[in-house]
């Protein structure tokens, strides 16, 4: 781009970011100033929003710059991404409303704290807090750095990466401060839409300059040597054939993962009614569908533009290199910016409102009043944001290695969430040592991958330990746990 | 339908759909299997919610 048309592009970017900001700051006035305001939006958050806060932050900018990263180099191993990513949600259709039904009867906005309760374990709820804060900054971290990253290519350079970073999430902390998570709706709101929109028009549009059109695409795809990445499991980053038994275990493991995410989670404390909550879930795949086209942009890059490296970097490459209309680039950034934010702020606020709810609470220290509680989540929402930029700058800091552990760690959520609304037998000991054990078995698996018996995501291993030493701890150790109060009832 | 979608995606389903021809609306063939079990996903959690009306 020329250096009239990279100002455009950044002006483009620069008016969504202030519209983002005012829309940020209006949108908490219509909730009480208290932590369940500030947390969980009253649990009255309309239909619109809920749908929203949900889609949007499940899609980062791993959806617009990995996804397509992974069509271009990778093939047909992106398909993992639309699998698991259809299959992630269903969870949360039964496990959704029956938290929001605790959550409603006894007052809870976090995860953590709904499953101290259900175990009446505090050691669960801390443990809780600590795996969930741990998994949620380095994802935050990666979505700063995507912020970041942007603005630097579009600039070329002029916005250097820390200032980028520090503009996009600058903004984002003040919606959040401000308005709390009804201030990550309605911006989820916009960003949504901004996605949605990105996404199916560079999807169809840049098939149709490269190759004419998504059916000459693929068929062009398949007369050529590339043949092979049209079909799963696709390659491995190295180039060489992927195997069934990765990308299977893959897709499991992430799915399996996806709906315990605590900051997608706790937005069933959010929702008004266990209809609500279902509809939801139910039309989420209406947002999902677009890492359809998402995945054909990756693909048009193919044959056109051989060799552009990292992969990661086709969709910037695209729109910076490749004499696109200024219109088009700028609405596209946009969109991929909208996509780091949407997840960023409803990362950073759940991290926060977890530290104070869950952190405090689990050591005894929860605060007195709820005035006091509100306002020391701010505090939290700044150092979030804080350790997630240093981190983000730091570039000694291996985050693909963080990252690697997290999916694997998410997934060992699942069974201990399942287990407290349909097992009335499992107890505090069975399921804190089966999430112990199930992270242990997934970390020192990662670290030496040749002990593993079959060449399966290490996430499948830790879970089915972790079910192993539930069930079994929960036979031998039985304690009621919140089976036999009525709240129990009310919701399993 | 629901436990059709996650058999479908692993192996050795998933291996079998893995084909480029026929082409389904443009699509290689195994596209357009995931999109058609995204269908069906919506479709089982559809019929779900308007039972448990």
């Amino acid at each position: 781009m020329e250096g009239s048309g990279t100002a455009i592009v950044l002006g483009f970017c620069l008016a969504y970011l202030g519209f983002v900001l005012i829309i940020g700051l209006l949108s908490g006035r219509g909730v009480s100033h208290s932590v369940t305001g500030f947390v969980a939006g009253d649990r009255k958050m309309g239909g619109v929003l809920l749908y929203f806060v949900i889609s949007a932050a499940i899609y980062s900018s791993f959806a617009f710059l990995g996804a397509p990263g992974w069509a271009y180099s990778r093939g047909g191993a992106a398909f993992y991404v639309l699998c698991f990513s259809c299959l992630g949600a269903i969870p949360l259709y039964f496990l959704g409303p029956r938290a929001r039904r605790w959550g409603e009867l006894h007052g809870f906005v976090t995860q953590a704290e709904m499953m101290g309760w259900r175990f009446e374990s505090r050691t669960l709820q801390g443990l809780l807090a600590v795996i969930g804060v741990a998994v949620m900054i380095p994802y935050l971290t990666l979505q700063m750095k995507g912020a970041g990253l942007i603005l630097a290519t579009l600039s070329n350079g002029a916005i250097p990466n820390w200032t980028g970073a520090a503009l996009v999430y600058g903004v984002v902390v003040t919606y959040v401060w401000v308005s709390g998570v009804m201030g990550v709706g309605w911006t989820n709101a916009l960003q949504g839409v901004l996605m949605m929109a990105t996404a199916w028009f560079l999807g169809f549009y840049i098939p149709w300059i490269l190759h004419g059109g998504i059916g000459p695409m693929f068929r062009e795809l398949a007369a050529s040597s590339h043949a092979q990445m049209l079909t799963a499991p696709g390659l491995t980053a190295s180039g060489a054939p992927w195997n069934w038994w990765e990308f299977s275990s893959w897709i499991l493991i992430s799915a399996a993962g996806f709906s315990c995410w605590p900051h997608i989670f706790m937005k069933s404390f959010a929702a008004p009614s266990d209809r609500q909550m279902r509809l939801t879930i139910l039309l989420y795949p209406t947002f999902q569908i677009l890492m359809v086209p998402l995945l054909f942009v990756g693909f048009a890059a193919i044959l056109a533009y051989p060799g552009v490296s990292p992969a990661d970097s086709i969709v910037p490459f695209l729109l910076t290199r490749t004499g696109l209309p200024l219109g088009v680039v700028g609405i596209a950034s946009i969109g991929v910016l909208a996509a780091s934010m949407s997840t960023g702020d409803t990362l950073l606020h759940a991290s926060a409102s977890s530290a104070i709810r869950d952190g405090l609470g689990a050591i005894g220290l929860s605060p007195r009043s709820d005035y006091t509680e509100r306002w020391l989540m701010r505090v939290a929402v700044l150092a979030v944001a804080a350790l997630a930029y240093w981190f983000a700058m730091d570039s000694s800091i291996s985050l693909v290695a963080l990252l690697a552990a997290t999916y694997g760690g998410v997934a060992q959520l699942l069974p201990p969430l399942v287990a407290a609304f349909y097992w009335r037998r499992a107890s505090a000991p069975g399921v804190t040592a089966g999430l112990l054990t199930g992270i242990v078995v997934n970390v020192v698996l990662l670290r030496h991958p040749e002990w593993r018996p079959l060449p399966l995501h290490e996430g499948i291993f830790g879970l089915t330990a972790n079910t192993a030493v539930l069930i079994g701890l929960s036979l031998l150790l039985p304690g009621g746990g919140a089976t036999h109060r009525k709240g129990y009832a009310a919701a399993a | 339908m629901l436990c059709g979608a996650v058999i479908s995606f692993v192996w050795p389903v998933h291996a079998w759909a893995s084909r480029i021809h026929p082409l389904v609306f443009g699509l290689p063939f195994s596209l357009a299997w995931i999109v058609f079990w995204q269908f069906m996903v919506f479709a089982a959690l559809l019929l779900l919610y308007r039972v448990e009306r």
